[in-house]
């Protein structure tokens, strides 16, 4: 069976970095909550965020704010999807030690692109970048599957779910 | 101002900010880089907060 991250949007061909207004690239990708289509969430906000690795402190940090806080989001209309370069059960494990140490359910899809695929498609990484160390990006995406705000913070400072 | 304070914080070295950090809320330590260190911290030795040495 292949892969289905390797069915990501064609655009990872040029990797040119997303700007507001630009369309989301959609993606087939594993997730923690199963095999995830992007578009299939349109019609929904969409929070779209990369962490530079699982098992990291302020990743951690992020997660927990982000599962505590998605009942404010669903009532938003938006859906919250996370992604790193880890692979599915890299995630797995990290989502469990999240549950089994702080006691919080991550209720959102963590997406894994080990293949970098998805990353270059929204101009995530450099397109030199031999890891993903400093990845730590925001994409908001509309109903419409239109980008709407970007962020993007360094690996050492965690980012607030309240911005 | 949150972030400008996060990226201070961090460049005087040693520790991290966690989400949302505020001056004065606690900090966390770099992830452990070997067994020993995971296992000296125990379970929840990806994440552990800190006070702020200089809060």
């Amino acid at each position: 069976m292949s892969d289905p991250t390797f069915e990501a949007c064609p655009l990872f061909q040029a990797p040119a970095p997303l700007k507001i207004g630009d369309a989301a690239p959609d993606f087939v990708a594993r997730t923690t909550q199963g095999d995830l289509t992007l578009s299939n969430l349109r019609g929904h906000w969409v929070i779209l965020f990369s962490h530079p690795a699982d098992f990291t402190p302020v990743c951690t940090s992020e997660f927990i704010a982000f599962a505590k806080a998605e009942p404010q989001f669903r009532a938003m209309n938006c859906a919250l999807v996370g992604l790193s370069i880890d692979s599915l059960p890299s995630h797995l494990a990290w989502v469990d030690a999240i549950r089994a140490q702080f006691g919080v359910v991550v209720p959102f899809p963590v997406v894994e692109d080990p293949s970098m695929v998805i990353g270059r498609a929204y101009g995530m990484l450099d397109v030199t970048a031999q890891s993903s160390a400093t990845v730590r990006a925001v994409y908001v995406i509309d109903p419409d599957g239109i980008v709407r705000a970007i962020t993007w913070y360094p690996m050492t400072v965690g980012r607030s779910v309240m911005d | 101002m949150r972030l400008l304070a996060a990226l201070q914080r961090v460049a005087e070295g040693d520790v991290l900010t966690p989400e949302g950090w505020m001056p004065g809320d606690d900090v966390v330590s770099p992830a452990a880089q070997t067994q020993d260190a995971v296992a000296e911290a125990g379970p929840a030795w990806f994440m552990a907060l800190q006070q702020d040495a200089k809060a």
